[in-house]
């Protein structure tokens, strides 16, 4: 915990410095994951590129989630966060890392994971031309193409305006910003649609980018206090206490509009009770997954909304920690929930490939952003808004 | 307000300065008045933190509870009506009523409350502890109903963190205008 400013600027001159053995465990995670998802890859090619799949969404969504931050900030002219702005910004490492796991999953894998891919989804409507594999590949590169050069591009300027010789640099520039939160919010609606939906190919839902949005950035957040709270046990702390309120306030009412979109979502398909909308609950509670939905919206936002209520929860460290482990274990519930009824079927299960994508997801977070963190300093010394950051009073 | 001591100031960091002063040495601070919200000057007044929170957290869920149970007497006991074949009891439905008024009674209880509290009353004279407090200037009011209080000491107090003016206020006992009955019982 900061607090005490000067601690800040001590350690932004040089960025981080870690030694091998406080990453040696992230690695050891890391091959674990890896070996475990491959495991059960060989036992269960579905369960496996499900899971590849899974790794490729929640990497690209926490790397957008930091892209999304900081674009917000950037367009919003905020300056309160840019003390802890290179966390958001290495989560954006993320983004090329996902993307390799998500091509991955869909060439390779994509005949395992899509009942239309081979043939198309036929039919004369719009879902016939939309459904069909040549186009369906080029619409995936041109999003990933979309948020790889927002996430270097933003990160690009950010890095050179803070580190000009002269010491002062520039404001962050609005027309990036702007220009990703609308063009990456489309790409995002119709990458989800693509990714996930398209999953179960007869199902649709209008709310569908909206819902992952809600996912990733709440998970995004979560992602960001516990690296907040890594650096700060490692001796670099770049948040201090007003800083964590306003994560945790942000944390909490991410937490409810997912709450809000899930239910909005699930209202609208209960109350117009249409059989090609309705069939993504009936298929799944009739499979028994009802249960995981009942457990993904306690964690996502029951805990968050009755933990984190008392003003003294959002100003603490350890209880944002622990509240942010339950978000990010609640999003990955309800990422998997989306996934695997579609593409494994049958009862709840989960097996070896599962459990090693989650633990890949959370190695991968961390090995990926502290790499990032590494290649620049740790505080933009050069950045007009430090001052008001490290002052800020929330 | 009965026997106080005022001290003004032309910039926040005298002021912040010198009530962090007044309430080291055990002068008892009444309220600070500033143009603008001045960093840490609650934490320094030692101003105890509102329950505004607790009033609203009671009122939205005592809100939302309610509204849950009006709906389901109306559409099941009162008036039973089948809409599309849904059960007569489809909490679904009531959700999004549940959670507007929810967050309607917190908002409007909040603000009520903090109006009662503030006693705030529409068509309440405005007293203007000093000239220019909402404008440039900085005041700070210690209590000095307690005849013990140390005039002298408070005035150096002030010297030392350079106000511009100070002044031991005794005001008269004077009958102010009756506010309505109303208002008295909520205060």
């Amino acid at each position: 915990m900061i607090g005490q400013t000067t601690s800040a600027s001590a350690v932004a001159v040089a960025g981080i410095n870690l030694t091998g053995s406080s990453t040696r465990g992230l690695r050891w995670l890391a091959v674990l994951g890896a070996l475990s998802l491959a495991l059960g890859a060989v036992m269960d090619p579905q369960r496996g590129w499900a899971s590849v799949l899974f790794c490729g969404v929640s990497l690209l969504g926490l790397g957008l989630a930091g892209l999304y931050f900081i674009a917000i900030h950037d367009a919003a002219d905020a300056g309160w966060a840019t003390a802890f702005r290179r966390i958001p910004e290495a989560m954006m490492g993320l983004i090329p890392v996902g993307s390799l796991f998500i091509l991955l999953a869909i060439t390779l894998g994509g005949r395992h994971l899509y009942s239309w891919l081979p043939d198309g989804f036929g039919g004369e409507g719009f879902k016939g031309l939309w459904l069909q594999s040549g186009f369906f590949y080029l619409r995936s590169v041109i999003y990933l193409a979309v948020f790889g050069f927002f996430g270097w591009a933003v990160r690009r300027s950010s890095h050179r305006r803070t580190e000009s010789p002269s010491g002062v640099g520039s404001k962050p520039g609005r027309g990036l910003a702007a220009a990703f939160l609308l063009l990456g919010s489309v790409t995002l609606t119709l990458a989800s649609v693509d990714w996930l939906q398209s999953l179960e190919p007869h199902w649709f839902s209008t709310m569908w980018g909206v819902y992952e949005f809600a996912n990733l950035f709440a998970a995004g957040l979560a992602a960001l206090l516990l690296l907040a709270a890594w650096l700060d046990h490692h001796g670099y702390s770049v948040v201090n206490r007003e800083h964590l309120f306003d994560l945790g306030k942000l944390l909490f009412a991410m937490s409810t509009f997912w709450m809000y979109i899930w239910f909005s979502q699930a209202m609208l398909i209960w109350y117009s009770n249409l059989a090609e909308e309705a069939i993504y609950f009936t298929d799944r509670l009739s499979l028994g997954w009802g249960p995981m939905m009942v457990v993904s919206v306690l964690l996502n936002w029951v805990v968050p909304f009755f933990v984190l209520m008392s003003r003294r929860a959002k100003r603490s460290q350890m209880i944002l920690v622990r509240v942010s482990m339950v978000v990010l274990v609640g999003h990955a519930l309800d990422l998997f929930v989306e996934i695997l009824p579609p593409v494994v079927g049958g009862k709840p299960s989960f097996g070896l490939a599962e459990v090693g994508a989650g633990l890949l997801v959370v190695a991968l977070l961390f090995l990926v952003s502290l790499r990032q963190l590494r290649q620049a300093a740790l505080v933009p010394l050069g950045d007009p808004y430090l001052e008001e950051s490290l002052h800020y009073h929330s | 307000m009965s026997r106080h001591f005022r001290a003004s100031f032309s910039c926040e960091e005298d002021l912040l300065g010198a009530v962090k002063k007044f309430r080291a040495s055990g002068f008892e601070i009444d309220d600070a008045y500033t143009p603008y919200a001045v960093h840490g000057l609650d934490e320094a007044a030692g101003v105890r933190r509102t329950r505004l929170g607790w009033v609203a957290a009671v009122l939205g869920l005592g809100g939302a509870a309610s509204m849950m149970a009006f709906q389901d007497w109306v559409s099941a006991v009162d008036w039973p009506l089948n809409v599309g074949g849904k059960p007569l009891s489809s909490i679904p439905a009531f959700v999004p009523v549940t959670f507007e008024v929810g967050v309607l009674a917190a908002g409007l209880g909040s603000v009520l409350a903090f109006f009662v509290v503030s006693r705030l009353y529409p068509g309440k004279r405005a007293f203007p502890l000093l000239d220019g407090v909402t404008d440039d200037r900085f005041a700070v009011v210690l209590s000095a109903a307690d005849q013990s209080f140390d005039e002298s000491r408070a005035e150096e107090i002030s010297r030392t963190y350079g106000a511009d003016s100070w002044c031991l206020v005794d005001p008269p006992k004077a009958s102010p205008r009756r506010p309505l009955a109303a208002m008295r019982w909520l205060r």
